[in-house]
């Protein structure tokens, strides 16, 4: 059975190549989030094998919805996808409760590669 | 990855940001100190940055995060938001617009390692269309242009030294060179050239805004965009066109009722308009609002001093003057439209550091227009040159209006710099140049003179002689601490001398 994902980026453009890279790798997405706060109830809705997660998205940031997601789940699985210039936030990130990070733009088998350790 | 089936879903959803970011700006219009639309613009940006990234759009992505960087400043409070840099931000902002939309037109190779045949094949392609434009650095221009200026002062000199030597050749070879080298200079200072609209298409939404938070209603109109200009003088009225406009809608144009109670269409109308005249563009705004309630100006410019008792009405030109006064406002009450920004003294200041003049017509119950006339090219000016003792002097050709000889009004002969005298049917003002730059004085019967025009008023230089005119390329100087210059720059002549640049506006 394949890994089930949630995409959460405020870009749509974002969450669409995100969701693309990984079908054509095998993975179901089972849900998007455009807001950390739609990240958080997703999560516990849908209960992924893995989330990728932006950091900046309005109403709540993406690191504190990792905080609140690994509170609800210290098992879960997130992986931070953010845009270049926020690589000072990974500290933050692992802090939270992020296992990898992935600076955009993508590399399709670079996020892969970040996905597959982490479900490992 | 095949990037090409992004490209709409980029350009629709960078569009939207764009329309983000353009609110979050207009609110901050309002509200400076705003944190939600700081950072609804902060995130707008980082979006775009980001999915520019993606697709492999280096332009856009740079200028995303310059942007971004600018935003993450205020975010954080480590800087406070400026009229002035607002203004930044929202050109910034537009240039930015223009990226995405120039991105999608031109396929790039997509990000390090995503590239594939057929975006090869796309970029490939595009080469042609891409050579079109090449972006350079403006002080690369300027380099250029000074090169240009050295190799005008150069032939000058030559010029001078080939009258000796004579023979066909050489002198054909000389005009012919010197032809190349007009060209080569038109072309250098075209390359400096770009439509008014560059800066000015932001403009209709801040009237549009600051009409709305006014609660009045004005059509704009935008006439003469593609008229264009010297980057850096546009650069530079940028913010002084911008504060017209706030005080026409502040001041000049009057509320709804108002209007209709004084039989005129509720809607204002509001024109910022771009025009070439001979060697100039004419900047102008114009309202059909209230016109400058000149009793009111007179009260307080007599209060402060800056007209005598005996001075009962005002003309457009003394108005100006008035108005221009360093400080000088006449708003009741210091409204947050026009209050917080730069006064018609910083604005009359900025016109004439580029060489410009500012002229005022108002009439009451009709409107406003206040016309900006600036210097195509800051680099080069067309001058008269003079001979004032032993020295040159260059009078930018912007000002002059007639060479004329007449006979000193008696009060110059006690060795004053000036005094007024009575020219056809107007009052004239008489500058003594040769006092005035601490050259002996020196008084006959019939001196020559050039008669010139500055923020509106007639005066006339008197010289010793004139030696000609010529195009001088202006190298500019910081004038004295705490002062004034009565110089605008200096050049080199065509024989080597050194000349300077007569500010013609501050001797009036």
């Amino acid at each position: 059975m394949s890994h089930t994902v949630l995409v959460c980026d405020d870009a749509v453009f974002m969450r669409t190549m995100l969701s693309d890279i990984l079908q054509q790798a095998g993975f179901t997405i089972v849900g998007e989030a455009d807001t950390g706060t739609k990240a958080v109830a997703k999560y516990k809705e849908l209960r992924p094998d893995l989330v990728t997660m932006d950091i900046v998205m309005p109403d709540m940031g993406g690191i504190d919805a990792v905080r609140e997601i690994t509170a609800f789940d210290p098992a879960a699985r997130v992986v931070m996808c953010s845009a270049m210039g926020q690589q000072a936030l990974v500290v933050d990130a692992i802090q939270a409760g992020a296992k990898d990070f992935v600076v955009k733009p993508f590399q399709p088998s670079r996020v892969l590669e970040a996905v597959q350790r982490v479900l490992g | 990855m095949d990037l090409s089936k992004y490209v709409d879903l980029f350009l629709s959803e960078g569009r939207e940001h764009v329309a983000e970011l353009s609110g979050a700006l207009a609110e901050l219009e309002s509200a400076p100190a705003s944190a939600d639309a700081i950072g609804a613009a902060f995130r707008a940006v980082h979006s775009i940055k980001g999915m520019a990234a993606a697709m492999g759009y280096a332009a856009v992505t740079e200028r995303a995060d310059a942007l971004e960087s600018a935003l993450d400043i205020l975010r954080r409070g480590d800087e406070q938001l400026t009229p002035s840099s607002l203004g930044d931000l929202i050109d910034e902002a537009d240039t930015l617009a223009r990226e995405i939309e120039l991105a999608v037109t031109v396929p790039a190779a997509g990000p390090a390692g995503a590239a594939d045949t057929s975006a090869a094949d796309a970029s490939a392609s595009s080469t042609r269309k891409r050579a079109a434009h090449v972006r350079i650095r403006a002080s690369r221009l300027d380099s250029l242009m000074n090169l240009v200026g050295e190799l005008e002062i150069a032939r000058g000199q030559l010029e001078r030294e080939l009258r000796n030597v004579g023979g066909d050749a050489v002198s054909s070879a000389f005009a012919s060179t010197s032809r190349l080298l007009s060209e080569l200079r038109e072309q250098v200072i075209g390359a400096r050239m770009v439509p008014v609209g560059d800066v000015f298409e932001r403009f209709p939404r801040l009237v549009r805004e600051t009409a709305r938070s006014l609660g009045k209603e004005v059509d704009f109109t935008l006439d003469g965009a593609e008229i264009e200009m010297d980057r850096s003088i546009l650069d530079r009225i940028g913010d002084p066109v911008m504060h017209l406009l706030r005080n026409a809608l502040d001041h000049g144009i009057e509320s709804a009722e108002e209007r209709a109670s004084n039989g005129k269409s509720a809607r204002g109308r509001l024109t910022l308009s771009a025009q070439r005249e001979a060697g100039y563009v004419l900047i102008r705004v114009a309202d059909d609002g209230s016109g400058i309630d000149r009793d009111s100006v007179l009260a307080r410019a007599r209060q402060a001093g800056i007209v005598g008792r005996e001075t009962d009405s005002l003309d457009d030109v003394t108005l100006l003057r008035v108005l221009a006064h360093p400080g000088f406002s006449t708003a009741a009450s210091v409204t947050n439209i026009s209050g917080r920004g730069v006064g018609l003294d910083v604005v009359d200041a900025a016109v004439r550091l580029l060489g410009g003049t500012i002229e005022i017509k108002t009439v009451a119950r009709r409107g406003t227009a206040i016309t900006l006339r600036l210097p195509l090219s800051v680099a080069i000016v067309r001058a008269l040159i003079a001979r004032v003792g032993e020295e040159l002097f260059a009078i930018p050709f912007t000002h002059v209006v007639e060479t004329l000889h007449l006979t000193p009004p008696p009060a110059t002969f006690g060795g004053a710099e000036w005094t007024e005298t009575n020219i056809g049917d107007s009052i004239v003002r008489v500058v003594m140049l040769r006092v005035l730059f601490g050259v002996e004085p020196c008084v006959t019967e019939r001196m020559p003179g050039v008669s010139v025009l500055a923020r509106g008023r007639r005066a006339a230089l008197i010289v010793d002689d004139f030696v000609g005119q010529q195009d001088v390329v202006v190298k500019r100087f910081d004038p004295p601490r705490g002062g004034s210059s009565m110089f605008a720059g200096a050049t080199v002549l065509g024989d080597g001398s050194p000349a300077l640049i007569v500010d013609v506006n501050s001797l009036i």
